[in-house]
């Protein structure tokens, strides 16, 4: 296992570098920038892309990870993990690339408001036609694969004291996989109406890979008519055990 | 407003790279800290592997 380190730093900043920090390995020169645009590409600032690369003793790409937030780096020990499945002793083959957040486990708080369009069912209480309503969500979200999560979801409205909902999430991941176009749908049970449906769009958004945003739409279908809710919220994107 | 406050906190990239896992690497040689050039191609016969770390630079 061999370490390359590559920078546009001139041989003598990495010589610098090297005996400042005892590095013991080569740090090489990309001066123009071909070989950093090639294997994990450059900033606005013309500056490398920070990101890891592992090539195979057959010349093949093994791995690849690219930061494309500041904070988006592996641990060493993420690392080690990778390189040891990588070199094929433990567990599958490392292949994904790019954005962990989209594997990740995502515990969202969901609020915002909509209407109730039409109230007229038994157990509408008074007034029929269309009303304002507000929502409160908090679900568990758990990723299968890159396109598909599975989830819960506990709501509060205006309209119903607590309704829980199982949730089946297709996703189309955008911008390298930071964020996503959702469609989800599902069954749920409600306290004071009992069963409903629920389906819904949204715009996923990790700002961060250990924190999102999500913009939905959401229809409730119940027995005293159907709830059209708009709602902005945040998550907690926490890495699964098991991945 | 997403895509603006993806400025914020994501580095601006503006070429992004093109390798692709199982894709072969494609080879280069650059020069070292000492002012030998070393090729991809040599630090594979050494091991099993090579990591290739890209970095910023030193400051």
């Amino acid at each position: 296992m061999t370490v390359v380190a590559i920078s546009k730093d001139t041989p003598e900043d990495s010589r610098v570098f090297a005996a400042a920090d005892h590095l013991p390995f080569v740090l090489l020169t990309d001066a123009d920038g071909a070989v950093s645009r090639t294997y994990s590409g450059v900033t606005s600032d013309s500056n490398t892309l920070p990101g890891i690369v592992l090539v195979r003793h057959d010349g093949r790409i093994a791995f690849r990870q690219v930061a494309t937030a500041k904070d988006d780096r592996m641990s060493t020990a993420e690392l080690f993990a990778t390189i040891d499945r990588t070199l094929g002793t433990h567990g599958p083959a490392a292949d994904h690339a790019g954005y962990v957040a989209l594997d990740r486990v995502q515990l969202r708080f969901d609020l915002g408001g909509g209407a109730l369009l039409a109230s007229d069912g038994p157990h509408a209480r008074g007034a029929t036609g269309s009303r304002g309503t507000g929502i409160g969500m908090l679900g568990m979200h758990v990723p299968l694969a890159r396109y598909l999560m599975i989830g819960a979801r506990a709501d509060i409205d205006r309209d119903e004291v607590l309704a829980v909902d199982a949730l089946a999430t297709l996703r189309a991941p955008l911008w390298r996989g930071a964020g996503a176009l959702e469609l989800s749908g599902g069954p749920g049970y409600g306290i004071e109406h009992g069963t409903q449906a629920t389906g819904g769009v949204g715009l996923w958004f990790a700002w961060a890979p250990t924190w999102s945003l999500q913009l939905s739409a959401t229809a409730i279908v119940r027995d005293p008519g159907t709830e059209l809710v708009f709602t902005l919220g945040i998550a907690s994107l926490i890495r699964a055990p098991w991945r | 407003m997403l895509a603006s406050s993806a400025c914020i906190t994501t580095l601006h990239v503006t070429t992004p790279g093109t390798v692709a896992v199982d894709a072969a690497a494609p080879p280069f040689t650059l020069p070292a800290q000492d002012g030998h050039a070393i090729a991809l191609a040599d630090e594979l016969a050494h091991g099993p592997m090579v990591a290739l770390v890209f970095y910023r630079g030193y400051w």
